[in-house]
């Protein structure tokens, strides 16, 4: 365990370095011309999306492991709940229907449309939901989101709303500023802190309610807990990249089998995972030889969506954690 | 597929409160006078090339001054939402859109209504097709003869490929042109070539490590706010700079059609700066 963690950590600085640095050779280039604007490449450019990687994987780790936890179901997960649609549409109706796409109320916009989702996912699905009961939940829910998205541009002022909106709910990293990273970053901290303190009683509750009521936990209360912590992260993270699949429900089945199957202690090496995985698939869309940025959502559901065919194989022959 | 034709051409008879056996086209040799436009790029030829008398109905989106020139001269016709169905009422006897959207020739035939469905221009030789066809279908071909001529000498007195300079063609978002695709061929009619790149958006990275010798920002809703145009408020969008930047009239880049002449020859004296 100890050897992975410092795998991990290695590999969490080893991503943020290779953020910056790559490409070398254009960033060398343009310090030796100019070493004022090479320096605000650095900080203004490769900061924010270096930072915003690893952070925007993380924050879709944790907030999977414990939705996962919260369910008992490993199909559980941002995306697949509904809360990152849920959250590009209140985004999108500040946004574009209200006319306030600054960082704040669109971050406010999106938390209050991912809040929106889970607590409706809650409700339709119930507290321990079945598989198959949780994935049509979570497939009306996104079906539903996607759709009042699509109503929301349509009714825009802007006619050329859809293409504004399209590459940012395609999910993006580029071109994200200082600011951003900060409306991102601070609702993002205050909620995986939160959810990793969570994590005891999360795994408490694998043993089952009884059993963790029985040892002093408020099950309501928990349940608030991890709802609200990951609307305000994952809300506050798609308001500024947009909507980025898989990763929340990739990271915590590895960070799982690190841990033994404790769902709780699985959150924070599943955050690292997360920004791991997100902070290598930017780089992959950056540094590919095809001549031109792909949105980063399209490689990582190019690598989830197989995985979580995988996973659904998987629970057919058995597999239990 | 008949019955679906005759289902939606019944609902929009219905919709006109009107009989679709009524004869709309006009006499052979007549000047159509009802004619509608479903779409932008349309409305800019039918502005153009129309005797304001012959126009019934251009689309809500030329009332706009932030989508055309035209619009002034737009606003004093109906405006319709782009579908057949918004305009039956007027009883037009042309109607005039661009890649047609379902099967609204079809229906259009049934109702004996004469539609002009042009094709999405991809090259000049396209603009010039497209201004003769809407130019016959009014029957003021002089008219568009006028027009082709004007494009054609556009493009008799453009500046040689050789002598051409770099460009970047930038919009809100990062948002650029191919360098194979109509915008490139207006901007060498301007004495610009645009420079390869990287997909149809530049990253602001690209942007400052790889600058352009000439910047052509399009300035196209610039006054509002949206995430498009919060991308050119980057801080360092502002360094970003190209050794020269020239902004154009976006508005005349969404349907690159006649009112791209007045833009090609006020860039082209700008160019010649």
């Amino acid at each position: 365990v100890t050897a992975a963690r410092i795998l991990l950590g290695a590999g969490l600085l080893a991503g943020f370095a290779l953020s910056m640095l790559l490409p070398l050779e254009s960033l060398l280039a343009l310090i030796e011309r100019d070493p004022e604007l090479g320096g605000m490449l650095l900080i203004e450019l490769r900061l924010p999306r270096a930072a915003l990687a690893l952070l925007y994987g993380a924050m879709l780790g944790a907030a999977g492991a414990a939705i996962q936890a919260l369910f008992a179901n490993p199909l559980a997960s941002p995306d697949l709940t509904g809360t990152t649609s849920g959250a590009a549409l209140g985004a999108v109706v500040v946004a574009y229907l209200l006319g306030a796409s600054g960082p704040f109320a669109m971050a406010s916009g999106a938390v209050a449309g991912a809040l929106g989702s889970l607590l409706l996912l809650l409700a339709l699905a119930g507290r321990r939901a079945e598989t198959a009961t949780l994935l049509l939940a979570g497939l009306a829910m996104s079906a539903m989101a996607g759709a009042l998205t699509t109503l929301a541009l349509a009714l825009a002022p802007s006619p050329f709303a859809f293409y504004d909106a399209y590459s940012w709910l395609m999910g993006s990293l580029a071109d994200r500023s200082l600011t951003q990273l900060a409306f991102a970053a601070a609702p993002a901290a205050v909620s995986l802190i939160g959810l990793a303190r969570l994590a005891p009683a999360l795994d408490r509750l694998s043993l089952g309610e009884e059993v963790a009521e029985s040892l002093g936990y408020k099950l309501a209360r928990l349940r608030v807990q991890v709802v609200c912590l990951s609307a305000l992260g994952v809300g506050a993270c798609v308001a500024i990249c947009g909507a980025i699949g898989f990763i929340g429900l990739v990271a915590p089945v590895f960070a799982r089998r690190m841990t033994g199957g404790h769902p709780g202690r699985a959150i924070i090496p599943a955050a690292v995972i997360g920004a791991l995985l997100l902070s290598a698939a930017d780089l992959v869309s950056r540094l590919a030889p095809w001549g031109r940025t792909l949105p980063i959502g399209v490689l990582t559901a190019l690598i989830g969506a197989p995985f979580f065919l995988w996973l659904v194989v998987r629970m057919r022959t058995g597999f239990s954690r | 597929m008949r019955a679906f034709a005759f289902l939606s051409a019944i609902s929009l008879a219905l919709a006109g409160c009107w009989a679709p056996s009524e004869p709309h086209a006009p006499a052979a040799g007549q000047r159509p006078m009802r004619v509608v436009s479903l779409n932008l790029c349309t409305d800019e030829l039918l502005l153009s090339l129309a005797d304001p008398a012959q126009i019934a109905s251009v689309t809500h989106l030329s009332h706009r001054e932030e989508e055309t020139a035209l619009a002034p001269a737009a606003r004093a016709h109906t405006a319709n939402d782009g579908t057949l169905a918004s305009v039956v009422a007027l009883r037009p006897d042309l109607v005039l859109t661009v890649g047609g959207a379902g099967d609204r020739a079809g229906i259009a035939r049934r109702l004996g209504i004469p539609l002009v469905d042009l094709p999405y221009p991809q090259t000049l030789e396209d603009v010039e097709r497209s201004i003769r066809t809407v130019a016959g279908a009014l029957r003021r071909e002089p008219t568009g003869t006028q027009a082709v001529a004007r494009l054609s000498a556009l493009r008799a007195t453009a500046p040689a490929q050789a002598q051409a300079q770099d460009a970047l063609w930038l919009g809100g978002g990062g948002r650029t042109v191919s360098p194979d695709g109509l915008e490139a061929a207006w901007m060498r009619l301007a004495g610009l070539r645009q420079i390869e790149d990287r997909g149809d958006r530049v990253e602001l990275e690209h942007l400052i490590t790889d600058p352009p010798p000439i910047l052509l920002r399009s300035d196209y809703r610039a006054g509002q706010y949206s995430r498009d145009q919060q991308w050119l408020g980057h801080p360092i969008a502002a360094r970003a700079r190209a050794a020269r930047t020239i902004v154009t009239e976006g508005r005349r880049w969404t349907c690159m059609g006649l009112p791209m002449i007045e833009e090609v020859e006020r860039l082209r004296r700008e160019v010649a700066q």
